[in-house]
């Protein structure tokens, strides 16, 4: 039984639907809308609406775009002969947040993991493939999946797709993160630092 | 504080949260374990690749009300050779999946333990065969959970068996061909399929990697097994769909 009236019981029901928020939270969140200005409320219910509205895949990229072409494949300052291969649109701002890469990007939506069942047919890597025959000034791959086991799996996979088209296949390096004590890195971390050491 | 220490092989982690896992272990000691590893998705997480799967890890835990949480792990062997290689990360999650389908939580098994971490040490050095050995592993394991296949003579009339032969799952091994009619959904079997199983059965999996076995034998071996995990294990084997995608792309 609800002690609210039908429209807050269903805006927290809703608001409670989303990650991380539970029953109170979404009582909170709720009655903060309901004392918000009518302005902001609607701005929010509009910026939800268009998001699902508008927001669609890029044609070329995957990355999340309202363009049927994303800005960064338009941008023609940026180098057409590399692409970074990364999971996840959110891994795109965080390689951008570099300022270090200047090509262009793949997103896969996702990574091989056999033992979730997700096969290669399941991320975006026939699109990959797809770009590199119609592209052929492409002379680099980067592989920047996540450096997990999934993630490995994914370059691998890719590396051995990829190779015999005669482009370079890199994946990014890992080691320390910056800022950490060297003794609490583990020995796979620790072993890959060495083995991509670099000469002072 | 009740902690406890253990010692254990990471089967499959789930994401958690921001950046959570939990992780679910196969311990010496005390079965499979779950547990939640906090912030190991962060870069400076001080777990760094301790947690990933594959690993054969010294853990101390925390029990917890639910979950027991993580807070202390070193690698004992990182079987490194398995990240290093496409196949092998998906053979060895295939052991893993199967591994994790059969343990049991909070019950200790020797020797499942034991068979997972000769099958990861094996698996971390192999450049061929990668499918006989996931058929030894599985046949292995399945012999130690208790569903040893009858393979030396007829499992029904104990007799000797002929050059025809079949693969009943509902008896649990090879019936002859006069007692086929004991089992209607038994399956032809050749010789030599019963023959190289039974020898993966007893020799050691090492052995499995050298193994000359034709193309054939291996094919009907490998969907045998299939069947015979699919028949006692009722669980959905995502890893096996995984690699019949592979090997179909």
């Amino acid at each position: 039984m609800s002690y609210y009236a039908g429209p807050v019981a269903s805006l927290i029901e809703e608001l409670s639907k989303l990650p991380g928020v539970g029953p109170k939270t979404a009582q909170r969140l709720a009655f903060y809308i309901l004392k918000a200005s009518p302005d902001d409320a609607k701005k929010l219910a509009r910026a939800i609406d268009e998001v699902k509205d508008k927001i669609r895949f890029c044609d070329e990229c995957f990355n999340v775009t309202d363009a049927v072409i994303c800005e960064l494949c338009k941008d023609p300052g940026r180098d057409q002969a590399v692409i970074c291969v990364v999971e996840e649109p959110r891994d795109i701002v965080a390689l951008e947040k570099t300022g270090e890469f200047k090509g262009l990007y793949h997103v896969l939506q996702g990574a091989i993991s056999p033992i979730d069942g997700i096969g290669p047919d399941d991320i975006r890597v026939k699109e990959l493939l797809k770009r590199l025959g119609e592209k052929k000034d492409v002379r680099e791959i980067v592989v920047a999946t996540n450096p997990n086991i999934e993630g490995e799996a994914t370059a691998m996979y890719l590396a051995r797709l990829i190779k015999p088209l005669g482009i370079k296949v890199t994946r990014i390096a890992s080691g320390l993160p910056v800022g950490g004590d060297l003794e609490y890195a583990d020995e796979i971390t620790l072993g890959r630092a060495l083995e991509g050491r670099r000469e002072m | 504080m009740s902690l406890y220490k253990t010692k254990g092989i990471i089967l499959r982690t789930h994401k958690l949260g921001e950046a959570d896992r939990i992780v679910t272990i196969l311990t010496s000691n005390l079965g499979k374990v779950s547990a939640v590893a906090k912030g190991v998705r962060k870069t400076k997480s001080k777990f760094g690749s301790r947690l990933e799967p594959f690993m054969h890890v010294d853990l101390v835990l925390y029990k917890g009300r639910n979950l027991d949480i993580v807070t202390q792990a070193e690698i004992i062997d990182s079987f490194s050779g398995i990240r290093d290689n496409f196949d092998r990360i998906t053979y060895g999650s295939a052991m893993l999946d199967l591994t994790n389908k059969v343990a049991i939580e909070g019950e200790r098994d020797v020797a499942l333990y034991n068979l997972l971490l000769k099958g990861l040490s094996v698996i971390s050095g192999v450049k061929k065969n990668f499918r006989l050995l996931l058929i030894a592993f599985d046949i292995k394991l399945m012999a130690i959970s208790g569903y040893m296949p009858k393979l030396e003579r007829c499992v029904v009339c104990e007799k000797g068996l002929g050059a025809k032969m079949h693969f009943s799952f509902q008896w649990g091994g090879v019936v002859c061909d006069d007692c086929k009619v004991s089992d209607r959904n038994s399956i032809v079997v050749t010789p030599a399929a019963v023959e190289t199983l039974s020898r993966l059965l007893r020799r050691p999996l090492l052995e499995a990697i050298d193994m000359d076995v034709i193309a054939r034998t291996e094919d009907e071996l490998y969907l045998l097994m299939h069947d015979y995990i699919a028949y006692y294990i009722q669980a959905r084997l995502k890893s096996r769909e995984c690699l019949s995608q592979l090997a179909c792309s």
